[in-house]
């Protein structure tokens, strides 16, 4: 951790919202990604990212630098992230087409920038929610199965059960093209 | 059908990041509830004095309310080996009995049949009367129990404690004017 990084931590401790917006700006990139992943709209992603901002502000004063911070907030966001998720659950697979955002994510400089990449992000929209949760906290957010199953209140087996499912689906998905 | 190589790697050329469309801050910063700082606050000098003060006030009236009510003296009545009588004395139950019964009559003497303070006080005594009686049963079995001795020795203390503190709070309350 930088010194910069730390002094705006502490300064957004005692309540800075200049030093506050500096981490932001360091971390939205990342908390953006998991929420708009994991509920594959871009306004509940906005929502959820604001959300865990807003979590952040009021937990840092309990932050006392046992985790890093980066770690420590994208627990936050995440967490954030899968009650929302939770909330808007849908059981029902979601035609490409109608993915909000996905064919805006190519003109975005952090996308998936070929069409392999947005291939894989259509796909992984097109997953069943739990298996996309699973393979999206697994394989892009580097969860543990055992910390998944905590997350999303599942059995670790069902964990594994569901991203080896993922995986199948999605190597079907983008052999169709 | 892609092999696991090819979705391993499709997956790994996957951006960890990704960038709102919009600027979230503004409307970010406009849901941020205020904070205190976390700097500790500063005592001025004129307060520090003020609860210093508070603090000496609350000891010395606590132990002026403490020291005006004298406590009675407590009844030294042992159970233990040495102090026990002879097989020909009067069995030890009895002598237990006869003086928490001379000071508890002494101080029932003295307190008025309901207390402003603690209600029907009576009825609190019968229980432990209640209790004693059942220990006192037991004792004609196994009139040496130094278990079944102790055990009625303090219930006959609880009882007389509960008194004097009814006889403490009451009186205090008289000193201090509250019945005038």
């Amino acid at each position: 951790m930088s010194a910069d990084n730390t002094s705006a931590i502490r300064r957004a401790q005692e309540g800075d919202r200049q030093a506050f917006h500096l981490l932001y700006q360091q971390h939205i990139g990342r908390v953006y990604a998991v929420c708009w992943r994991l509920l594959g709209d871009r306004q509940k992603a906005e929502d959820a990212s604001q959300e865990s901002f807003v979590k952040v502000w009021q937990s840092l004063p309990d932050f006392k630098g046992d985790s890093s911070f980066a770690t420590w907030l994208h627990k936050i966001a995440t967490r954030t992230a899968i009650d929302c998720w939770r909330r808007d659950k849908r059981l029902s697979f979601v035609e490409p087409e109608t993915v909000d955002g996905l064919t805006e994510l190519g003109g975005q400089t952090t996308a998936a920038d070929n069409d392999d990449g947005r291939d894989l992000e259509q796909a992984i929209q097109r997953l069943p929610a739990q298996a996309k949760a699973v393979f999206v906290l697994f394989a892009l957010e580097g969860y543990q199965h055992n910390e998944i199953a905590t997350l999303l209140n599942i059995a670790e087996g069902s964990s594994k059960a569901h991203y080896h499912r993922a995986r199948q689906l999605l190597r079907g998905f983008l052999s169709e093209e | 059908m892609k092999s696991e190589q090819e979705l391993d790697q499709l997956t790994a050329a996957l951006p960890r990041e990704m960038q709102p469309q919009q600027d979230l801050w503004p409307s970010l910063e406009a849901r941020l509830p205020a904070r205190q700082s976390l700097k500790k606050r500063q005592i001025s000098p004129v307060n520090r004095m003020l609860g210093m003060a508070a603090a000496l006030a609350l000891i010395v009236v606590v132990g002026w309310r403490v020291m005006l009510v004298p406590e009675d003296n407590a009844v030294p009545v042992a159970v233990n080996d040495t102090d026990m009588p002879d097989a020909d004395a009067v069995p030890i139950q009895y002598e237990i009995t006869r003086q928490f019964e001379t000071i508890k009559a002494e101080q029932l003497a003295q307190m008025a049949p309901y207390s402003d303070n603690f209600g029907d006080w009576q009825y609190q005594m019968a229980s432990w009367d209640q209790a004693i009686d059942q220990v006192s049963g037991a004792l004609n079995y196994y009139p040496d129990d130094p278990r079944l001795l102790a055990q009625m020795q303090g219930l006959y203390e609880q009882q007389l404690d509960y008194l004097r503190l009814i006889g403490r709070v009451d009186s205090t309350a008289y000193i201090l004017g509250e019945e005038l």
